[in-house]
């Protein structure tokens, strides 16, 4: 408890950082919010206003000020673009995004570990060769390329899947309908990069001493693997598991623009062309968060595997 | 032993989780996807009023199950090219997307017709009137509101009967620049004032002729009729969240990055909606919405202007895809107080450098039409056809040759060097890098420095593009003359800097005189000689006239012939009708 207390009190520095970062960061961005929100013919008349109306003329240090007192309220205030309040904007796209993350994750572990066990167990055989080709084309296909091919396979030509939205979470059947596509698109990444790190891993173990060892007592090959191979090596594919979900995290963004999913990283997207710098700050700091909270699960079940860190050794 | 036993059951549990999300997978496909098949109206789903969603996104057929008794009526999805809803208060809304919602829910006094947006006809007023000229040099317009039209219920408000209070306040929401973004365009509108609950006179400081007048009190931007007891009761703030007006459609849900969402109103004055709502979905990808007509998860889309997308598209079993007249022309404004552009010959060797076939060729020719002039004809009359701008002396063509031997002329042998800033928006991008090829051609290299599109509308007013690119749709010659060659809208130095990026106001009494023209007839001529000035002084060349493209499915029905748009997507009316 007292590490996990510990996780949570040295992230706050960080974010404190990362937010003001981020906020200087939006405004050295060249381009004109209200010129975004109020079109490209609007008065200068009309956009002094919007500026004034705005806070957009009051002193740098000023508008950080109300951003971070804002911020420790739990405000993160009006949208430029919309005049919407952000707040109820991004709570209503995290949970898509997130969704969409963990399952690609989930795809990724379902096909990727046992396609990396299968390839290890018998290195340069058909099956391994087969495993190596699926992990390199997912590194290799972007993932919006990815879901455009999926989208036509199993949407238009089979008609199985939905090409548009996200379902809603009061309907799991219909939420995973629409989940579905996207998650095995952005879940192949996911399952190339699994697949390869499960592979190494378990080539590597297998031929450590004590494995070698069980094999002379005469343990059956299964419990060989799954016992004395396998659990070791999913350590650093659980470790993996926890960077690349942040990574995923960032990545969904064309996906969710793809299958016209609502989702962070494309309300992010649109922030940054409207130059709505509310909106953008906003998000880039629930980002900051969910990646913040992200290490600090990862660091914890981290210690929960390996006792040495606990111990702090 | 034990242990062991458990450890078997987890390595088994693994493998029956992946078997059951596999399972579960399959099913959820085959659950859906046959619904779909059996009855696409009866996807299954909670009302909205037992919508417990804690991120409060509604089932994509909510507004569906709401008619599915009556068998009729559908929800139609149009796929908009926009990331996201901007502003839905109809006195903000300004890009396309948000101007095709608010659109929807509002009606002005006039309106554009939906089949010509250059043509006017009367709307929430009974008839057009005529503007009187008073002897104190005002002009005055009255209006005879139609009796019966209903405002929308709205959060905090009945349904109530529109009058000319409401009439008299929309206007003074639309002058007022805190509330509104086009309060620019009313300074010369010295009052409004109701007379009983069904007559409004607006009076103008000076006289202005029947279509730029009526351009301020139609169906967009300011334009647009508010509700006030709702605007009063909500907030402006909250009226823009949940915008309250008359039209056909009332706004229902926003779901955020995912869609708008509007129900019929039945009590529509034109007469019950053929549709049972619009949900406006948010799409940027082409591929995606291409491929969500195609599946028939929407049932319109905007097409980009692209003719081999349209052509593609048009071919699929079904579906039709087209492009209309829009109101927008492409093309490249001359800084005429550059040190080397600042040169008559100089500019007139860009021009004759620019071959408008490869311009054109970038989407396609059908969807992009040649012009003749800044001003297109189908924003109405005041264009320059090809007969008169050969007769007007104004007629440039492609003549790479002539151009190098005017740089010669000008003391640029060996050409010169220039650098823009372009924007990594498509089209703008493309007809930079055209024009990059072109004037390398003709001897002048110019370098670009390719940004964001935003950053480059920042860049290009702050003065910094010798020659600028432009695709400006407006719905009149005088809002595209004023805006982008009179010099009061000149950037940094106007006393109202826009979007004139030239340096030049050569044209300023022209289109004073346009503005003051009461005659429509006349007014057309003063726009014919403005542009024919432009030409004439080589201060700017259309490269071409944009048409909007648009594709949908068999099932859906327009009610109406498509024509001239404005809105940067075709309409959808009472008249629309969905069958799946």
């Amino acid at each position: 408890m007292a590490y996990v207390l510990t996780r949570i009190v040295s992230a706050i520095p960080t974010l404190f950082v990362v937010v003001t970062i981020i906020f200087f960061v939006i405004r050295a961005t060249p381009g004109d919010p209200a010129l975004a929100a109020l079109g490209d013919n609007a008065s200068a008349a009309a956009l002094d206003t919007f500026r004034q109306r705005m806070g957009l003329y009051d002193p740098l240090w000023l508008q950080y000020w109300n951003f971070i007192s804002d911020l420790a309220q739990g405000n993160l205030g009006v949208s430029l673009a919309s005049g919407r309040g952000v707040n109820a904007q991004i709570a209503a796209v995290v949970p898509h995004t997130i969704q969409l993350t963990f399952s690609a994750i989930l795809v990724g572990m379902v096909i990727g570990i046992p396609l990396g066990v299968a390839c290890a167990r018998k290195p340069n055989s058909p099956v391994d060769y087969f495993g190596r080709l699926i992990s390199l084309a997912g590194l290799s296909f972007p993932s919006f390329f990815l879901a455009i091919i999926l989208m036509y396979i199993f949407a238009v030509t089979l008609g199985l899947f939905p090409t548009v939205g996200a379902g809603p979470f009061n309907d799991p059947a219909r939420n995973l309908y629409h989940l579905i596509l996207p998650a095995l698109s952005l879940g192949a990444i996911a399952t190339a990069y699994i697949t390869r790190v499960t592979r190494s891993t378990v080539l590597n173990t297998l031929s450590e001493d004590y494995v070698r060892t069980a094999k002379a007592k005469g343990a059956p090959a299964k419990r060989v693997m799954f016992r004395h191979a396998l659990r070791p090596a999913l350590v650093p594919v659980v470790s993996l598991v926890g960077v690349f979900s942040v990574s995923l995290l960032g990545g969904s963004v064309m996906t969710e623009i793809v299958f016209a999913r609502p989702g962070l990283g494309r309300t992010m997207v649109q922030a940054t062309l409207q130059r709505d710098y509310t909106l953008l700050q906003s998000c880039m700091v629930v980002f900051a968060v969910i990646v913040i909270v992200m290490n600090l699960i990862t660091d914890i079940l981290y210690g929960l595997l390996d006792p040495q860190v606990r111990a702090g050794r | 032993m034990r242990r062991r036993e458990l450890r078997r059951k987890s390595s088994r549990g693994f493998g029956v989780t992946a078997v059951l999300l596999a399972l579960a997978m399959v099913l959820a496909a085959c659950d859906a996807a046959d619904e779909v098949a059996e009855d696409p109206d009866a996807i299954p789903g909670d009302d909205d009023t037992d919508d417990t969603d804690d991120t409060d996104v509604p089932d994509d057929d909510d507004a569906d199950d709401d008619v599915a008794d009556d068998g009729e009526r559908h929800v139609m999805r149009y796929a908009s090219f926009a990331g996201d809803a901007g502003q839905i208060d109809p006195h903000f809304a300004s890009a396309g997307q948000d101007r095709l919602i608010v659109g929807r829910m509002f009606n002005g006094l006039v309106r554009m017709a939906p089949e010509n947006f250059a043509e006017f006809e009367p709307d929430l007023a009974v008839e057009l009137p005529s503007g009187e000229v008073q002897d104190d040099g005002t002009q005055t317009w009255e209006f005879e509101l139609r009796e019966g039209v209903m405002c929308h219920e709205g959060p905090e408000t009945d349904a109530y009967e529109f009058t000319a209070a409401d009439a008299v306040y929309s206007l003074e929401k639309a002058m007022d620049s805190e509330r509104s973004g086009y309060a620019g365009n009313y300074g010369n509108f010295a009052s409004v004032e109701a007379d009983g609950d069904y007559n409004v006179t607006i009076t103008l400081e000076e006289p202005r002729s029947p279509s730029l007048f009526f351009a301020n009190v139609a169906d967009f931007a300011g334009g647009y009729m508010v509700c006030s007891e709702a605007v009063e009761a909500m907030g402006d703030e909250d009226f823009g969240n949940h915008p309250v007006g008359t039209g056909p459609f009332k706004f229902q849900d926003y779901v955020p990055g995912e869609r708008v969402e509007m129900v019929a109103n039945d009590d529509y004055w034109r007469g019950e909606p053929g549709l049972a709502g619009i949900d406006v979905m948010f799409m940027p990808d082409d591929s995606s919405r291409e491929l969500a007509l195609i599946n028939r998860d929407v049932d319109a889309i905007f097409a980009p202007r692209d003719m081999s997308f349209i052509e593609r598209v048009d071919q699929e079993d079904g579906i039709t895809a087209t492009y209309t007249p829009f109101g927008g022309s492409g093309f490249f404004a001359f800084d005429t107080e550059h040190e080397i552009l600042g040169d008559e010959l100089v500019r007139e060797a860009i021009i004759l450098g620019i071959d408008e076939g490869a311009h054109i060729a970038l989407s396609g020719e059908g969807i992009i039409q040649p012009g003749y002039s800044i001003g297109v004809p189908d924003m109405g009359p005041g264009g320059l056809t090809e007969e008169e701008a050969e007769e007007r002396g104004v007629l440039y063509g492609f003549d790479p040759e002539r151009a190098q031997e005017l740089l010669a002329e000008a003391g640029y042998p060996d050409g010169f060097e220039l650098e823009l800033t372009a924007s990594e928006h498509e089209e703008y991008l493309g007809n930079y890098e055209i024009l990059q090829a072109e004037m390398n051609d003709i001897g002048i290299d110019i370098t670009l420095d390719v940004v964001d599109h935003s950053t480059m509308h920042a860049t290009i007013r702050e003065g910094a593009n010798a020659i600028v690119y432009y695709f400006a749709p407006r719905p009149s010659h005088q809002d595209l003359l004023h805006e982008f060659f009179h010099s009061d809208s000149q950037v940094v130095t106007g006393e109202n800097p826009i979007t004139n990026f030239t340096n030049w106001g050569g044209a300023d009494e022209l289109i004073e005189a346009a503005a003051n023209e009461t005659d429509d007839d006349a007014q057309v001529e003063l726009w014919k000689d403005a542009y024919t000035a432009i030409a004439e002084e080589k201060v700017a060349h259309l490269v071409y006239s944009g048409g909007l493209g648009v594709a949908w499915h068999d099932g859906f029905d327009w009610g109406r012939e498509l024509g001239a748009e404005i809105e940067s997507s075709h309409a959808v009316d009472e008249r629309a009708t969905l069958t799946r």
